[in-house]
């Protein structure tokens, strides 16, 4: 039974169907197949309420937040940013690429969208600087994968949501690892910078970074409130969404002047959509958990697992090398939303933290991004950056292997991720 | 009977078949309960309970297996599904109950109740008994009532023992028109907030206080972050045991009967654990620094509380109801 | 064939101001429940519902919309290696199959949204018939049948032109 449901989903994934349509289609082969024909009619509710949860309000918000501060004419201004404090060094803009989107990624949530937005500026720039075009797509992808690392994050307010979370404790426990991340993409970036002898940019004036470091508060800002008005109480997680949408908003008209209200009709579109195309999976997966859970599959899951390995090192090794694996092929997304309701029971029973789960996971499919043949950071890096995608895959790899490094760390490492959420108590 | 089995436990006739040679003519049912709980409250132990006794009665031919923690979906969806006979029972809270029904507000009558087990006593009453069949045109039967402890109101700081306390304070409670109409007759703001959020909002001071009974102060550790519980009592919770209509008119009477007794005797254990959970309960929340304050001074809300009853009792069942608890 | 491509470019008008409306209205309630929390000291009661319904029309409406623009997730490892006539065939199967389970789910959808088990239900805070939030399913789903059978006949014809 459960073998033509799988069966079922590779075909029609093989067929290009979209992901969060294919789960409904499984889902309708399944009540099908397990003579559960009354569930057909209680299968529309059960879409609705995969929905019906205040913390999901957080995605279309920092999706918005984004387009506005993209529209605002953001980016440019932390790119330049970026340049003028680490540009000098060898390698300075592949460093700048990072920096850079360090800080983009304190405003994003999303991995693809700042693989987008860096990718259309940071390639040419770093080209006409004398780096080749496909090291610069790669360094580009790679460290857009701190967006959804660094807080805020869609992947771990859709982790939080699933697995009863708390997005503020997981948004805190994003901190160490992405600095770390960040660290060790620069140290790469170091050493093949002088193995290749990367080039350099000019050093800045003083009074030059003043006003560009002027210029960039408000950007900066916005981290700053989202993670004091989390800790501060002023507001929750979710409400410190929509606040920052409105410190993008404030930003884009009065400081930088370069937000109109005619770019609003796109904004909103842009939104809705690229929320839908997470949401609209997120409700799907819920059907589809729905069905399994009501055959008790996940259970089983959970009795097959414990009779495998009781330890939680040993669980997490084997979560991990299954998450790469799938992350091969599979989108990141899809991959966290549809499993979610198999490995909670599964936490709760090898006595895992589920914040510190929940980091893991997270990594481990963002890593999913890079990984060929099926990555959507890879996809946009070599489309928007002009790169062919065979090129880029060489270039990738020791972003990968290092990227993976910094996983293990934080697997086997709990502290070092939950020093900060345990700082402000259980958040 | 191998249609009759509930789902598609082929195993369960297979069973079936192995039980008791004059059994074996008789159907095997794996029912499907549901609630919103988790896994570890006194609801689930009533389930579990529930399953023992239903295994017990029948002579192995009928076993429940039990979905926690909203597993099968919402309140909303849980109600539709028990409807269509997809799942058998449930343990709602008339909290969502009264969304649908409106004279199940009477369970949220401020201040009705000085303590869990005077709810609990509204089990066998007339007005209690008639609520459970408000559902029945929806396809539902309520068979029981099970209670959670009262709600009661848990401070970061602060005893609340009078009207005046409530002033300008902001308290977390479950959404609702009484509990709302309670807290802003009181002048204190009723936020709504979802469950995963209660514990970092009081904490950051979101929120002043929380509208909780003494289990979830302790199993939400909301004790941890707000150290004064004042035992109002203003609120009874509890939830509406309910079975599948389409489902039990397809049981045998006997087997109907053996379900209905079945039920009736976990939920008589499960109130009854109930109230020895609250007060094991409490203590730790004592020995965990909390400072409890009994309010025995109600006379000071009364005000209150009448204009409440007052404006509710136009519904003839919620008047019942507050009669039927009041004359105890 | 000419009238479904029109008929979808339609709805899909009609669905950017339905979301485009949905996005303010969600983005406006939250900051106002923020505000009056904060600042006034009194929390309304609707803002969070107001925008979680927001939301869930969002979610539907846009997920039609993300159909159409071709913007949800999707492995297109095959795909990509096939071509000509045989790549033709498999995507208007895959349309085929999208299409069939779209109307399918429509079809119960329909008896589900006007079934007397909806008009009982109201929220919890602002006493909203549920039917409005409910109402974005099928009409989330509707757009989609329209959009996907317009992708449909599209991969049909293209088919014929290779
Ligand atoms: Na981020
Ligand atoms: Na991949």
């Amino acid at each position: 039974m459960v073998e033509i449901v799988l069966i079922g989903f590779v075909v029609l994934l093989f067929l290009q169907i979209p992901i969060p349509l294919i789960l409904g289609i499984t889902t309708i082969i399944y009540i099908f197949v397990s003579h559960n024909m009354d569930l057909l009619p209680t299968a529309p509710q059960r879409l609705y309420s995969g929905l019906e949860n205040f913390g999901l309000l957080a995605i279309p918000l920092f999706m918005l937040a984004g387009e506005l501060m993209n529209s605002s004419g953001l980016t440019t201004r932390l790119i330049r940013f970026a340049k003028v404090f680490v540009g000098h060094f060898r390698g300075g803009l592949a460093y700048v690429n990072v920096v850079a989107n360090m800080f983009l990624a304190a405003i994003l949530g999303s991995a693809i969208a700042q693989t987008a937005v860096m990718s259309k500026v940071m390639v040419p720039a770093m080209e006409e600087e004398g780096y080749k075009r496909e090291f610069a797509a790669a360094t580009t992808a790679s460290a857009a994968l701190l967006g959804p690392i660094i807080p805020p994050s869609m992947l771990f307010v859709i982790y939080a949501v699933g697995s009863g979370t708390s997005v503020g404790r997981m948004f805190l426990a994003g901190i160490m690892p992405g600095l770390l991340l960040a660290g060790a993409l620069m140290g790469l970036i170091a050493y093949l910078g002088y193995k290749h002898n990367f080039p350099r940019s000019k050093k800045e004036s003083f009074r030059t970074r003043a006003t560009v470091f002027v210029q960039v508060l408000p950007a900066l800002s916005v981290p700053v409130i989202i993670i004091g008005g989390i800790t501060s109480g002023v507001f929750t997680a979710t409400e410190s969404a929509a606040i920052a949408c409105a410190i993008a908003a404030i930003a884009g008209f009065f400081i930088y002047k370069e937000l109109k209200i005619s770019y609003f009709p796109k904004i909103l579109v842009n939104t809705a959509i690229s929320t839908a195309a997470v949401t609209l999976l997120i409700a799907m997966a819920t059907l589809f958990g729905w069905v399994l859970t009501f055959e008790q599959i996940p259970q089983h899951i959970v009795e097959w697992m414990a009779s495998i390995t009781d330890s939680p090192w040993v669980f997490l090794l084997l979560i991990n090398i299954f998450l790469l694996i799938n992350g091969i092929w599979m989108d990141e997304l899809a991959t966290l939303v549809i499993l979610l309701p198999i490995f909670m029971p599964l936490v709760d029973k090898f006595g895992i933290d589920p914040v510190h789960f929940g980091i893991i996971v997270c990594i481990n499919s963002t890593i999913g991004l890079l990984t060929p043949p099926v990555g959507a950071g890879l996809f946009i890096a070599s489309s928007v950056g002009k790169v062919k995608l065979e090129t880029l895959i060489k270039e990738i790899w020791p972003f990968v292997a290092v990227s993976i490094v910094v996983l293990m760390i934080i697997t086997y490492w709990p502290q070092f991720v939950l020093w900060i959420p345990n700082m402000f108590g259980p958040l | 009977g191998n249609k009759q089995t509930s789902g598609v436990k082929g195993e369960a006739n297979a069973a079936s078949k192995n039980t008791a040679a004059n059994a074996s003519d008789k159907p095997s049912y794996t029912f499907k309960l549901t609630t919103i709980v988790q896994a570890d409250h006194p609801w689930v132990k009533t389930a579990e309970k529930f399953n023992e006794e239903l295994n017990q009665r029948s002579g192995g031919r009928m076993k429940l297996e039990i979905f926690p923690a909203s597993q099968l979906g919402k309140e909303a969806d849980m109600i539709q599904q028990i409807g269509a006979g997809v799942v058998d029972f449930g343990y709602i809270t008339t909290a969502y109950m009264s969304t649908r029904a409106k004279s199940l507000n009477a369970w949220f009558m401020p201040m009705l109740f000085p303590n869990t087990e005077a709810a609990s006593k509204m089990r066998g009453t007339d007005s209690a008994t008639k609520m459970l069949a408000l559902l029945e045109p929806q396809g539902i039967i309520g068979l029981d009532w099970l209670q959670t402890g009262n709600h009661s109101i848990l401070m970061k700081s602060g005893s609340m023992e009078t009207p005046e306390a409530f002033a300008g304070k902001k308290i977390r409670a479950p959404g609702g028109t009484v509990i709302n109409d309670f807290y802003s007759a009181l002048k204190a703001s009723a936020a709504p907030m979802p469950l995963p959020e209660v514990y970092p909002a009081l904490q950051t001071g979101v929120v002043d206080g929380v509208n909780a009974s003494v289990d979830s102060a302790w199993t939400e550790k909301y004790y941890e972050v707000a150290k004064e519980f004042t035992l109002l009592n203003q609120f009874s919770f509890n939830a509406m045991v309910v079975v599948s209509k389409a489902k039990l008119d397809k049981l045998s009477p006997e087997d109907q009967q053996i379900v209905k007794d079945a039920s009736k005797a976990a939920i008589d254990w499960g109130n009854k654990y109930v109230l020895d959970n609250e007060k094991e309960v409490l203590k730790k929340l004592q020995d965990g620094g909390v400072k409890v304050y009994e309010a025995d001074n109600k006379d000071a809300f009364k005000s209150v509380t009448d204009e409440i009853w007052a404006k509710y009792s136009s519904d003839p069942l919620i008047k019942a109801f507050i009669d039927d608890a009041t004359k105890k | 064939m000419n009238l479904v491509a029109k008929l979808s470019d339609a709805v899909f008008r009609i669905e950017k101001v339905i979301v485009s409306i949905a996005v303010l209205i969600m983005s406006l309630s939250l900051i106002a429940g923020v505000i009056f929390r904060y600042f006034f000291n009194s929390p309304l009661v609707w803002s969070d519902e107001i925008a979680m319904y927001s939301f869930i029309w969002i979610s539907f409406v846009g997920g039609s919309m993300a159909l159409k623009k071709d913007q949800l997730a999707s492995v297109s490892i095959l795909m990509d290696r096939l071509n000509g006539k045989i790549r033709m065939i498999l995507l208007s199967v895959g349309f085929a199959i999208v299409l069939g389970f779209l109307i399918y789910f429509l079809v119960y959808s329909i008896p589900w949204i006007l079934s007397p088990d909806i008009s009982f239900q109201q929220s919890t805070a602002m006493m909203l018939p549920m039917i409005y939030p409910y109402l974005s399913v099928p009409v989330g789903i509707a757009g989609m049948t329209i959009h996907a059978l317009d992708l449909f006949l599209k991969s049909l014809t293209t088919r014929e032109k290779a």
